[in-house]
């Protein structure tokens, strides 16, 4: 579902500006959009580091509101960034995690793991396959992808939120999904999750 | 279903967080908020205007003029400086650290730990000069100026001993860089940058109008508590026959005389502006957002008014 739009959101530059002379109206931002950064974060890197994310990122924010732009309305282009580059700091270790997940799904197969592999081709098998094809991308490239994909922000709001032209976001958004599609064309499970889906 | 698709939805395996959920975090941010509000009152009550610049309007501007042009364009040419003196030394003196023999500066020397360490140093200490200098300029140091000019000048002389294609090289590189960075630091949009004075300022205890000089006359700086002010007022002024932005302060009837008397700004369409509580803005700009915020912050009730305008 797409993140709420509308009068309160157009209102996020109103409640920054004043929030320079009355600092206490800055948690009215958090209260509008903390759930959907940490939604965001927590499919990023896991609700345990989630939770503290989302409070760096606003606290990040808050004292950074001076250097806002008022004429973009909508802050949460703006809150999508400064957590982007928060995730980016955990990427190394996520990094990390994305290829020993990769691995599991290589290793040799135990007798009887086949067959419980196929009996239960589930969304938690598509995750990991995800995961090892959003580990084959570049940090810019992934950031791009899930900003529109699990966010649905528009290549404007997405270029705003990582500082880079909208086309940038347009080539880096095209050469992620075909990676994607690559790493999981290549494997039975998406095959079998593509019958399964055609099926319905 | 594409990837896109597939993506959104094992998106959706992770759900909003629960009410309560993120207490601790808003937790944190209303402590932030809490010590913020602390220091807002001292912060936010100072004001001037600021040069115009890349990043002029934002509010933080107010607290320290932005960096003009000219000094922006000096920095990225020490740091410009810095980088290639330190790629110069690297293609000069490695092939140097792997031999037995090399020269510096024309005189032969062997390669032993204290000469390469002793070689490294003294290479490494113009890169250092050009980041120390770009650093303390960023920050508006005006002795920045004096010792970039002062370094220049003795940078001249590396001129006369330069041996060998790098040697001269990096001699007139950083003749050359110099040269353009003094000539950036000491131009006349610089420096209001490095000689800190504030053309206005309010704080709690009032409206500070800074020392200007005009040909016919100058005007010293001027204090007027925040009890005598009735109006700050925007207006178009002229100077020697030229219009200029101008800012006034109106000051209540009755108010003590000022320092240079209370004499009416023949400029200032508005009676009781002093012309010696009324200054130009030619070539500053003036941040009326943060003026007026901050006034109502501490003198609420006082207004920033446009004199063709606002006022009736």
């Amino acid at each position: 579902m797409r993140p709420r739009r509308g009068p309160a959101a157009a209102g996020d530059a109103a409640v920054i500006e004043s929030s320079w002379r009355e600092p206490e109206r800055f948690a009215v931002l958090f209260d509008r959009h903390a759930p959907h950064i940490y939604r965001y974060l927590a499919r990023h890197a896991g609700r345990e580091v989630a939770d503290d994310l989302v409070a760096e990122t606003f606290l990040a924010a808050f004292a950074k509101r001076d250097r806002y732009d008022l004429g973009y309305p909508d802050a949460r282009p703006w809150l999508y960034g400064i957590a982007t580059n928060l995730v980016g700091q955990h990427r190394r270790d996520q990094a990390r995690q994305y290829r020993i997940r990769q691995m599991a799904v290589a290793a040799p197969e135990v007798p009887g793991h086949a067959d419980r592999v196929a009996a239960d081709v589930t969304a938690r098998a598509m995750r990991t396959l995800l995961d090892a094809a959003l580990a084959a991308l570049s940090a810019g490239d992934r950031d791009v992808l899930l900003l529109i994909a699990w966010e649905q922000l528009t290549y404007q709001e997405v270029a705003r939120a990582l500082g880079i032209p909208v086309g940038t976001v347009q080539s880096r958004l095209h050469r992620a999904r075909t990676k994607v599609r690559q790493v999981l064309a290549g494997t039975e499970a998406a095959a079998t999750y593509e019958e399964l889906t055609t099926n319905e | 279903m594409n990837e896109m698709d597939l993506l959104r939805e094992l998106a959706q395996e992770t759900s909003l967080p629960a009410p309560g959920e993120l207490d601790a975090a808003r937790g944190r941010l209303v402590a932030a908020i809490t010590a913020d509000q602390a220091t807002y009152a001292t912060a936010a009550a100072q004001a001037t205007t600021s040069q115009p610049g890349p990043f002029a309007g934002q509010p933080g501007d107010l607290l320290r003029p932005a960096a003009p042009k000219p000094v922006l364009t000096a920095i990225k040419l020490m740091y410009g400086a810095a980088a290639s003196t330190a790629a110069v030394f690297l293609i000069a003196a490695l092939p140097f650290m792997g031999g037995i023999h090399g020269r510096f500066r024309g005189h032969p020397i062997t390669a032993t730990p204290l000469t390469i360490t002793l070689v490294t140093v003294l290479s490494l200490i113009p890169v250092a000069l050009w980041l120390w200098m770009a650093r303390a300029a960023g920050q508006g140091r005006n002795w920045a100026r004096i010792v970039s000019t002062v370094l220049f000048v003795l940078a001249t002389t590396q001129l006369q001993g330069a041996n060998g294609v790098l040697s001269v090289f990096l001699a007139w590189l950083t003749c050359l860089t110099g040269l353009a960075v003094v000539w950036l630091l000491w131009r006349p949009a610089s420096r209001a940058f490095f000689v800190k004075r504030y053309p206005l300022r309010a704080d709690h205890a009032g409206i500070t109008l800074g020392p200007q000089r005009y040909p016919l006359a100058s005007r010293p700086a001027t204090f007027v508590p925040w009890a005598d002010v009735e109006q700050i007022i925007l207006y178009t002024g002229y100077q020697d026959g030229n219009p200029a932005p101008w800012i006034g302060i109106r000051r209540r009837e009755g108010a003590p005389a000022l320092p240079s008397g209370n004499e009416q700004d023949p400029s200032c369409p508005v009676p009781g502006v002093a012309a010696g509580a009324a200054r130009r803005n030619k070539g500053l700009r003036l941040d009326r957002e943060r003026l007026a915020a901050v006034t109502a912050a501490v003198a609420p009730g006082i207004s920033v008014v446009e004199a063709r305008t606002d006022l009736s």
